[in-house]
């Protein structure tokens, strides 16, 4: 993997197709758990509250409304049960009313916009199947659909991987470099599948970063606005 | 001339016409009563730079306004980075969340 650069035509990274394949499948994976965990929207909408308790990651200082608390009072208004999911559709206010009224008029939309930005990302990633190690090219008008798409990713990969500090995170190189470590044992995915989890985590990262960066300048230069 | 309220419903009192006493004290006691807030709240996920995009491309904030309050949210663990009627708010925070920042809806005034 080669980070994205601004070039005249958009932003430009370089993927092996290996890269490309787990990137496009994990974004699928994330658009199906969008489509498949909001209740009302799919099968699996069993409603919050209903499985064991979770301890889904939560801003330091949040008192919100507790996870399968009150403020349902209607299918559309009820929380993901998976925490991932809820992450990307999170709590609007500590209010439980006004939380539950917002995801009453927000979520579907919500939902559906994630899953059109992630599969818009998986295709691109996978469209013309490279056989080896070519640019991937993010045009300008669709870099903000991609970067969030790629942020949906890696707060789910994090979920997964019960990171909840900035500690954590950094530790993460760390981590890799340690051999045979399999990581907080914390009930959290371990062993190869966390190291594999990881590695995409700081892939992603490292891609959102410098595609980021180029946003940024581009967008302080007054370029790039669709 | 009277006060005209901040924020104007449709179908409501227009500055050219008379107002009832009462109905002004009401727009006025509406306005006083509609401020809510925006509040971003950190993440050990997002990076600094994209908040920081978000805060200057959405909000259109100058790029030094977006970096403190970026760094704000990440210091602090959160900050206040919008406020108006309940409405705007409302808009302000689902774009919030569209872009993976986790935002709440605050009543102005409110910790």
């Amino acid at each position: 993997m080669r980070p994205f650069r601004a070039e005249a035509h958009g932003y430009v990274a370089e993927l092996e197709p290996s890269e490309r394949i787990v990137l496009a499948q994990l974004a699928g994976d994330v658009a199906q758990m969008l489509q498949e965990g909001v209740p009302g929207r799919g099968p699996g909408g069993a409603g919050p509250g209903a499985g064991e308790p979770d301890d889904a990651w939560s801003p330091p200082g949040w008192t919100g409304p507790v996870p399968g608390g009150p403020g349902g009072g209607g299918g559309a208004a009820t929380p993901p049960p998976d925490p991932a999911v809820r992450r990307l559709l999170p709590d609007a206010s500590d209010d439980a009313e006004v939380a539950a009224e917002f995801r009453r008029f927000t979520q579907d939309d919500l939902a559906a916009r994630k899953v059109g930005r992630l599969v818009l990302l998986a295709r691109s990633l996978v469209d013309h199947e490279p056989a080896g190690a070519a640019p991937y090219v993010v045009g300008r008008d669709e870099a903000e659909d991609v970067a969030a798409a790629l942020t949906d990713v890696r707060l789910v990969l994090a979920e997964r991987l019960g990171l909840r500090t900035d500690e954590q995170v950094e530790g993460l190189y760390d981590e890799l470099d340690r051999e045979g470590d399999d990581g907080p044992d914390d009930g959290e995915v371990g062993g190869a599948p966390r190291r594999f989890l990881v590695s995409v985590f700081l892939l992603t990262g490292l891609l959102q970063e410098s595609l980021v960066d180029g946003m940024l300048a581009d967008l302080r230069a007054g370029r790039g606005r669709p | 001339m009277r006060p005209q309220p901040i924020f104007t419903r449709a179908g409501g009192a227009r500055a050219s016409v008379t107002v009832p006493e009462e109905a002004t004290r009401a727009d006025e006691a509406a306005r006083l009563d509609s401020p809510w807030a925006t509040v971003v709240w950190n993440d050990p996920v997002n990076l600094m730079s994209y908040v920081a995009y978000v805060f200057e491309s959405y909000f259109g904030y100058p790029a030094a306004r977006a970096h403190e309050l970026m760094l704000q949210v990440h210091r602090e663990g959160r900050a206040v980075v919008s406020t108006g009627d309940r409405e705007r708010m409302e808009v302000d925070v689902q774009a919030m969340h569209s872009f993976g920042l986790w935002a709440t809806l605050q009543k102005d005034g409110e910790q």
